[in-house]
């Protein structure tokens, strides 16, 4: 000990000294958050309050009133309307996730929807997190009706906080709003929050549904389309709470056979699932959508749907004419 | 110019009404639940059905019975044997994941007709009315002839003014394209080419021709492939690839006393026409005296002589004298939907290969 004590060295820190060091360092830190606007670190970890900051609301949907024109979908004029609703067009506040493989053009055909709803009048923002004003720029030589969208370049503010951004961005209120894509966008939300990912979808998702809700300057019912990234594997990487606060999850795939894109609804609270889109990106200027094969698609699907009530039909005929499910004793059928 | 014949709306309304009204039954059944007790009766959840003869080789072949080894089998062994047989086959079927069987009965005769893997192989008499009207109306086709067979199968044949070709270097070869829509208890909904010419207002309905499509509606996957088929046949006019190329062979190949006499016994069967009546479609009766004149008693000739026999009837002739037989009223007693087999029949003859086509000419 003595020899310790010759060399200079320290007698051990006790325990409670290490605590009270502990505390400055979190009181300092605590501090430090609160001036740069951020939560109390661990919050999202943290347990949520044993109380309701708002009054419980019980709501009976026969005493809602929302306006007529919430319910009249927003147009493209073209036949990817009746793909996403039956009455055709794109409805009011909500929220859609595009998914597909790579280079089959999610970015392409979901711009092609919202210029064609801003030549129809309607207030559209486009938040790109994969594309620069370069890229873009390039997609604006081949459709130049893109060139007219507003675009939030959400990359070009990385050293701000991304939430205040997106906060500020959405204030005006828009009817329609593009993400490219959730899932970066999602990353920088965590990156400048410091939240987990499912805090930072969450986040996101919350800002959405408010917005959803016309909370915001203009009182727009906004509707999101979110592109998601996909696996390898072409499966949605988005978590649960993503997928079931989704009004419809749209497929963009290509064809197995004719190796032609496609587009179909996996889920779709507004119109129907399952009904294959074939689209074109070859000409410039605009997407083609292939009218006719829709028509064929939509004729093979209600032929299918008559042939079951059809063959339901057939089994109770022929169980009539042979007296089949009656418990009466055999009856030779046939002029045997 | 010889005008194209087509029937009224008014006709085609009555025509699909009673297709409708003939539309045969299905009924998905678990494979244990049916016993076949003889070639033409099968036992279902306990109720004795009789059946055809189709419908036994459709069973046949679900239980992966050849049809020719069906025929050795029971001529050596016996029916009872043979019924034995496709039991325990029916069994092992079972056994390997098959559970069910779709029926096909003819509610008229309470028999059943068919017997499909899926009820979803087949499509209704409404349901492919529908679709094929619509075909109809995209193609803009004009309805020819309407036919329902005893089983409410149903035979559409369609023309159109704007598919017409000729033959270059041929005089009387101006032929007009359009479509035949079939749809059977046995073979489903298919779609051919139906090839009509001009001359003598034949038609044929080009089943042999690999451009045949066959709809499976269980997916409207397979409607997309359907119709993308049916517009790239439409797109050359419904006119099956190498059309030509067979006319000019038949025209210059001689039938075979085998092709002669097959067809002759096709038209027999299917009308009440009796031997020598046909002589003027199928010269069967002149050409077996012309080999007796000639020192050979055809009757006597085994199949594949019958098949090295040349006659003076070329292919072609023989086809026309089926297509004419089978289009034009001659004062014979034939069904509608028996003219359209005899259509088919004509498509077979034309598209199978010849059998003289591969004679060499001997030097020595």
């Amino acid at each position: 000990m003595a020899h310790k004590e010759s060399q200079g060295l320290r007698k051990p820190m006790s325990d409670e000294a290490k605590a009270k060091i502990a505390e400055a360092v979190k009181v300092a830190a605590q501090r430090k958050r609160q001036e740069m606007g951020l939560p109390p670190a661990g919050f999202p970890l943290a347990p949520r309050p044993d109380y309701i900051e708002k009054p419980l609301e019980l709501v009976r949907m026969s005493n809602q009133e929302f306006p007529d024109d919430l319910f009249i979908p927003m147009k493209t004029g073209k036949a990817v309307d009746f793909l996403f609703t039956n009455e055709g067009g794109i409805p009011k506040a909500c929220n859609f996730m595009l998914i597909g493989d790579p280079g089959v053009g999610k970015s392409t055909v979901s711009l092609d929807i919202l210029s064609d709803l801003a030549l129809a009048g309607y207030r559209v923002l486009f938040i790109s997190a994969e594309m620069t004003r370069i890229d873009l720029y390039g997609y604006v030589k081949r459709f130049p009706k893109f060139g007219e969208v507003d675009i939030l370049f959400i990359g070009e503010y990385c050293d701000s906080n991304s939430k205040t951004v997106i906060d500020k961005i959405l204030e005006p209120g828009y009817d329609i709003v593009l993400i490219d894509s959730f899932a970066e966008v999602q990353e920088d939300i965590k990156e400048s929050l410091r939240l987990t990912t499912s805090g930072a979808e969450k986040w996101l998702i919350d800002s959405m549904v408010s917005h959803n809700l016309g909370n915001n300057l203009s009182r727009k019912n906004t509707t999101f389309i979110a592109i998601q990234q996909v696996t390898k594997g072409g499966v949605f990487v988005g978590s649960n709470k993503l997928k079931h606060n989704t009004t419809g999850m749209l497929e963009l795939r290509l064809c197995a056979d004719s190796n032609s894109p496609y587009m179909v609804f996996v889920k779709n609270r507004r119109g129907s699932v399952g009904k294959r889109m074939f689209y074109s990106l070859s000409t410039s200027g605009d997407v083609h959508y292939d009218v006719k094969r829709f028509g064929n698609d939509e004729n093979a699907r209600e032929t299918l749907a008559s042939e079951r009530a059809q063959l339901e039909n057939e089994e109770g005929s022929f169980n009539e004419l042979f007296g089949m499910g009656l418990n009466e004793e055999n009856e030779i059928g046939g002029d045997i | 110019m010889k005008k194209l014949e087509t029937i009224s709306q008014s006709l085609f309304d009555s025509k699909a009404a009673e297709a409708v009204a003939k539309n045969p039954i299905r009924k998905e059944v678990p494979l244990k639940n049916i016993e076949i007790l003889k070639d033409d009766q099968m036992m279902v959840d306990g109720v004795r059905i009789k059946m055809n003869r189709d419908a036994f080789k459709s069973i046949c072949k679900i239980v992966g019975l050849p049809v020719g080894f069906d025929k050795t089998f029971s001529s050596a062994f016996g029916d009872k044997a043979r019924q034995a047989l496709v039991n325990r086959l029916k069994t092992a079927k079972q056994a390997n994941g098959s559970t069910h069987v779709s029926l096909v009965v003819n509610p008229d005769t309470r028999q059943i007709i068919s017997v499909q893997k899926d009820p979803r192989d087949l499509i209704s008499n409404t349901s492919f009315l529908k679709t094929t009207t619509e075909i109809i109306d995209r193609y803009d086709l004009d309805v020819k002839d309407f036919s329902i067979g005893e089983n409410g199968a149903v035979v559409i044949n369609t023309i159109s003014h704007k598919n017409s070709w000729g033959i270059s270097g041929l005089k009387d070869e101006d032929h007009f394209g359009g479509a035949t829509f079939i749809n059977s208890p046995d073979g489903g909904f298919k779609v051919s080419s139906f090839l009509h010419r001009l001359v003598c207002a034949n038609g044929m309905i080009g089943t042999g021709f690999a451009e045949t499509l066959a709809l499976n509606p269980s997916d409207p996957l397979n409607f997309e492939k359907f119709y993308s088929s049916l517009n790239e046949l439409a797109k050359v006019g419904f006119r099956p690839k190498g059309y030509e190329d067979r006319i000019r062979l038949a025209m210059s190949t001689r039938a075979s006393l085998n092709e002669l006499e097959t067809a002759h016994s096709v038209i027999r069967s299917l009308s009440d026409g009796i031997h020598r009546e046909l002589e003027a479609w199928v010269p069967y009766h002149s050409t077996m005296e012309a080999f007796y004149k000639s020192g050979i008693d055809a009757v006597f000739l085994n199949t594949n002589q019958k098949k090295s026999s040349r006659t003076g009837t070329t292919v072609w002739d023989l086809i026309n004298g089926v297509t004419h037989f089978a289009t034009h009223d001659n004062g014979f007693t034939i069904s509608d939907y028996n003219r359209r087999r005899l259509q088919v029949e004509a498509s077979r003859i034309l598209t199978k290969d010849f059998d003289m086509m591969n004679i060499v000419k001997s030097p020595f």
